[in-house]
């Protein structure tokens, strides 16, 4: 049943939610949040929006859409978790591990010879996790993202060229 | 002289308990409206708080996040001491001056209880006697259980007053309106059609580990029997009782969250038989009301 409701959100928003930077791995996440609206509370970005009833077990905890709103990796958010759902030791932006972005070749600007420099020139983690081959072709360096999903928002593509795939996938 | 003046304590306690009720309400709306504006002093919901660099935690989902991750986190044992310290001197004044649950659920039951009076007599049960508080214990340890075995924190989908405050919270920050809240209102509003309160008396998870936190000198309802006359079968006390309780009959403890409306009651219409106390019953203040009671009689018997 929470297979088929997960599918009728998906076919709904077509979206994949982050989890907020220091999150731990989903089944130990979901087991320490308390859903006490903390992280969501201090992010001066609206970025990490609460999840509803529809989203079933995931009800109440922390969720970003890089598209609406992109993590900027201000790490606010880790310290204030009460109890270490976000690790709050989690306090540089080189430790997060949120996803990974994977760039669409086939609907990049760059690729297709317009010149775009747009998820390269907005990545936090500057020069290294997103680099430019040929001073060209952006390219995503797997290390050293850290999955905030700023590139995904920038890019000019209708639904973006550059998706960031969450780390683990969000337990409906 | 000195009765007058404890009329006036445990009315003006009732007072003050509705002022906090009504603040704490308002306070839940305070917190996101701060923090669109900049503020980031105040932050959480009755999860979680921290108010200015104090964390508070409610002991429940502690205890839930303790078994689940097997793990102890500073924030969390920090965040302990101000809801068990509250809970250990004045028993469970969170639920009756804090909860926003029991806030919008004594408010309604007094509407529905206007609406339909005859009902309202009725189905007060100051002839009944308390629930055990055996299903009280079975139903949380049952809970408790059931989370770890399930590996899922369901004490946090049970808490009311955490629910009923994020949700606030997220109206305020444009998340929308969930279909928990839903759930929790039409409780609310069914509850009070029925003047049955099964979710504070049974389910409510946090409640029942703030009742865990006693000892003997815990604030409680004591009862003087010697002053106890009221008559008739209706009695004024168990029929102010928001819980339905009756502080006549035994087994009031896990239950009563000492909210004092049956002590206002007993010093306005009987002779105080009912008082708070810390500890036990032999308190000083009875001794004194009933020494007046005395004197009263003894002018009178001169006039």
């Amino acid at each position: 049943m929470l297979g088929v409701l997960k599918r009728v959100i998906e076919f709904f928003n077509g979206k994949k939610p982050l989890r907020p930077p220091g999150a731990l791995p989903e089944e130990e996440f979901l087991k320490r949040c308390i859903k006490c609206n903390k992280c969501a509370q201090v992010c001066p970005y609206f970025s990490i929006r609460m999840a509803h009833a529809e989203w079933g077990r995931s009800m109440g905890t922390p969720m970003i859409f890089a598209r609406d709103i992109p993590c900027y990796v201000c790490m606010k958010c880790p310290p204030v978790c009460p109890t270490g759902a976000l690790q709050n030791h989690v306090v540089e932006k080189e430790n997060v591990k949120m996803g990974i972005a994977k760039i669409n070749e086939e609907k990049c600007f760059p690729y297709s010879g317009i010149i775009c420099r747009a998820c390269f020139e907005n990545c936090p983690v500057f020069r290294e996790a997103i680099i430019l081959e040929d001073e060209l072709l952006p390219k995503v360096v797997e290390e050293k993202c850290i999955g905030c999903g700023i590139c995904e928002k920038v890019c000019p593509v209708e639904g973006s060229a550059i998706i960031v795939e969450s780390r683990e996938e969000v337990i409906v | 002289m000195k009765e007058k003046i404890k009329k006036n304590f445990y009315r003006k306690l009732n007072l003050y308990r509705k002022i906090v009720q009504i603040f704490s309400l308002a306070f839940l709306a305070v917190v996101p409206l701060l923090v669109i504006n900049g503020v980031y002093s105040l932050i959480g919901s009755m999860y979680s708080y921290t108010l200015f660099g104090i964390d508070i935690v409610d002991p429940a989902m502690a205890i839930q996040s303790i078994l689940l991750s097997r793990e102890f986190t500073e924030v969390l044992l920090i965040g302990l001491i101000v809801p068990v310290l509250l809970a250990l001197i004045f028993g469970k004044v969170f639920c009756s001056w804090m909860c926003p649950f029991n806030t919008l659920s004594e408010y309604w039951q007094k509407i529905t209880g206007k609406i339909f009076k005859k009902r309202f007599r009725k189905s007060n049960p100051a002839v009944e006697s308390n629930p055990k508080p055996l299903y009280y214990w079975l139903i949380l340890i049952a809970l408790f259980v059931l989370s770890v075995i399930v590996g899922f924190p369901l004490i946090t989908f049970l808490s009311a007053p955490g629910i009923i405050s994020s949700e606030i919270s997220h109206i305020f920050m444009g998340m929308g309106f969930g279909l928990e809240m839903i759930l929790i209102l039409s409780i609310i509003f069914v509850e009070g059609l029925l003047f049955k309160r099964y979710w504070c008396k049974f389910v409510c998870p946090v409640g029942g580990v703030l009742s865990l936190f006693r000892f003997k000198k815990t604030l409680k309802v004591v009862r003087n029997e010697e002053l106890c006359n009221c008559s008739g079968s209706v009695k004024p006390c168990s029929y102010s009782c928001p819980l339905a309780l009756s502080p006549l009959r035994k087994n009031l403890y896990p239950f009563c969250y000492n909210c004092g409306e049956c002590v206002k009651i007993c010093e306005k219409t009987g002779k105080g038989a009912l008082t708070f106390s810390f500890g036990t019953e032999g308190a000083n203040s009875i001794n004194d009301v009933s020494y007046s009671h005395k004197e009263e009689k003894e002018i009178l018997v001169e006039e």
